[in-house]
């Protein structure tokens, strides 16, 4: 008696498809709906887990555009401190939904607003990326040029991505709320004030991020109606919570919701792909210990290990990731190209498929309590 | 009382020593000794039972051959001067190549700024892109080497700035000087430059002495009558640069370095 299980392939059975099949290239895991080839103008964005996306794709040939490049005489220890190179613009760390779909929305108003400029011992910093410029910018209007600046730029990248790989990195969010925008780091901890009617702490719902994404997705084809998206959810755990719980809990929680979230627009929107590198890292099917030892910090074997079968899906190297590119300067693409070099080679910043990237959200660890040894 | 001074340096002290043997009664508050090796050969030495030495022979060799003396006996020196070494203005213009920053007169010239072929760049970046390209130069690494062998002063003259010849017969390596003078940012550049200089060279608590006013031209350039006629570093004193050189000062130059460091004295 036929039944829809009978001829059903050998990853959609748990023997087959995770005891008994090839743990290293794990095929039928990630069926890519949405292709990427080296031509493919790619664009990322996201939470830092997001940063180790732009240089792996580069090393193997593809097309990252990148609207805000570190000039070619900045050091690589320069260009991450001041956040180049970590995505396709200087955006900083976009941890949630809202607020990418915040930063769409400021572009297409077309003008940075002064209220989130956040002043720190007689420095200013752009409350929607406070860490990109680690000691502030000298005036209020400096902050504002600079954001403008950075929408514009935006603007022009998003207008020639192909794919926009965007890492869903959390759930809570602080939002100000009269304006409803939500923010990437609590005022108060890298600079600006807390404000306890002001400001908001906000754990979006699987309908919020849901909803979010489907603006999001809207709002991306309106700069580009043939642009796609790729999704996928960071492994990296909460640093801290302050939604009244278990910082463990609120890290499920926030996974879970990102995943399923992410999952169901995948499911049921064309164009919209979903990528399992949180699957990849966090189940236990996949073995190992892909973190390091704060239990945190995804390490640089995981970030291979997702990177591989990422690229291996689209065909742009094994699965093992045995013919890996060497990242070159041919690999980056400037908008505008750049100025031909006098000396001074430039080279991607191979050091950011490393496990160093940068988490703005870390600054929160410094305020957790001095843990007691039993 | 006579100040030792040790003038060390690639091949910008022949300008110095030059100066020094035209006119030694110029200065007659100080004796000096003259180090000078091409390129980054400086770096191969140590700082060993209070000497700097060389730990090659192609270091020990180029010593002995251009300033005969193979090693410096530190506490035999009142101040140490480090001369040229690449601490140089092209710092600047290296990142100006493709950046711009509000301190810039031009960039309030610009009406879209998205559109410019330039990053716009904050001043703090730019500063630090500089500061992290002198901190490798031959003369911060070796005001540190020294540093970690006396507690003595010392000083480091700015390399010349290149030619303003360059103006009438342009080269492709100073077309950026060009356009930071056609732009308007030459001033906001040499500062800057100077600015990145004092703040590396701090960590050393080593002095910076900016190139002498009166020798700079438009700027980020050398006048031409401080170029005109430099000579080599070499054993012999009278070898001159070649014809198509604009890096090296002459000895009218060193002249007014060696005016600044007695005046820093």
């Amino acid at each position: 008696m036929p039944h829809p299980y009978t001829d059903l392939p050998a990853q959609a059975f748990w023997r087959t498809g995770v005891v008994r099949t090839d743990r290293d290239t794990w095929p039928g895991l990630y069926v890519p709906k949405v292709t990427l080839t080296q031509d493919t103008r790619i664009a990322t964005f996201g939470s830092c887990f997001a940063q180790h996306l732009g240089p792996a794709l580069r090393a193997a040939g593809c097309t990252v555009l990148d609207v805000e490049p570190a000039p070619r005489a900045m050091t690589d220890d320069v260009a991450r401190r001041f956040g180049y190179g970590q995505f396709s613009a200087r955006t900083g760390n976009i941890y949630t939904t809202r607020q990418l779909l915040d930063l769409l929305r400021e572009i297409a108003a077309g003008a940075a607003d002064p209220r989130f400029v956040w002043e720190q011992a007689g420095r200013f910093h752009d409350a929607f990326r406070p860490t990109v410029e680690p000691d502030g910018l000298e005036t209020q209007d400096e902050v504002l040029l600079h954001r403008d600046y950075h929408l514009e730029r935006t603007a022009q990248l998003l207008r020639q991505t192909d794919v926009l790989v965007f890492t869903l990195g959390q759930t809570e969010t602080w939002v100000d709320r009269p304006s409803g925008r939500a923010l990437p780091v609590c005022p108060g901890v890298v600079a600006g004030v807390f404000k306890p009617a002001v400001h908001q702490l906000v754990t979006l719902t699987h309908a919020e991020v849901l909803d979010d994404l489907m603006r999001i997705r809207a709002m991306l084809q309106r700069f580009n109606p043939g642009m796609k998206l790729v999704l996928s959810v960071s492994p990296v755990p909460l640093t801290a919570t302050a939604a009244g719980g278990h910082v463990l809990t609120a890290s499920s929680l926030s996974k879970a919701t990102l995943r399923a979230a992410a999952g169901e627009c995948a499911a049921g929107v064309a164009g919209v792909d979903y990528v399992p590198s949180y699957e990849l890292i966090t189940h236990p099917a996949m073995g190992g210990t892909w973190f390091e030892p704060n239990l945190r910090t995804v390490s640089p074997a995981a970030v291979a290990r997702v990177m591989a079968l990422f690229l291996a899906a689209h065909g742009l190297q094994t699965a093992t990731g045995a013919d890996a590119a060497t990242p070159s300067d041919a690999d980056i693409v400037d908008f505008p190209p750049s100025l031909p070099s006098l000396n001074d080679a430039h080279e991607p910043d191979p050091g950011l498929a490393d496990h160093s990237a940068q988490c703005d959200e870390l600054l929160l660890d410094a305020f957790a309590p001095i843990a007691v040894a039993r | 009382m006579t100040l030792r001074v040790c003038i060390i340096g690639n091949s910008h002290v022949a300008a110095l020593r030059e100066a020094w043997l035209q006119e030694p009664g110029r200065w007659s508050g100080f004796s000096v000794t003259f180090l000078g090796a091409h390129q980054d050969l400086l770096l191969q030495t140590e700082v060993r039972d209070g000497r700097l030495i060389a730990t090659t022979d192609a270091a020990a060799q180029t010593f002995q051959k251009i300033s005969g003396v193979t090693e410096i006996e530190l506490d035999a020196h009142d101040v140490f001067v480090i001369a040229g070494s690449s601490v140089a203005q092209a710092t600047a213009l290296q990142i100006y190549r493709d950046a711009r920053w509000v301190s810039l007169p031009s960039l309030a010239t610009v009406s879209d700024l998205a559109t410019m072929p330039e990053q716009l760049i904050s001043r703090a970046a730019a500063q630090a892109t500089m500061r992290a390209a002198l901190s490798t130069r031959l003369g911060p690494r070796l005001a540190q080497r020294l540093r970690g062998g006396t507690r003595r002063r010392i000083f480091l003259t700015a390399q010349p700035r290149v030619s303003e010849i360059i103006l009438k017969s342009p080269r492709p390596v100073t077309r950026l000087h060009n356009i930071a003078i056609k732009n308007g940012d030459a001033a906001a550049l040499g500062q800057a430059f100077e600015d990145a200089a004092v703040q590396v060279l701090a960590q050393s608590d080593t002095i910076f002495l900016p190139q002498p006013g009166q020798t700079v031209a438009h700027h980020v350039l050398t006048a031409q009558s401080y170029v005109k006629g430099a000579n080599r570093l070499a054993a012999s004193l009278d070898v001159p640069q070649t014809k198509d050189d604009i890096i090296h000062a002459n000895g009218a130059y060193g002249a007014l370095v060696l005016d600044q460091i007695a005046a820093a004295l």
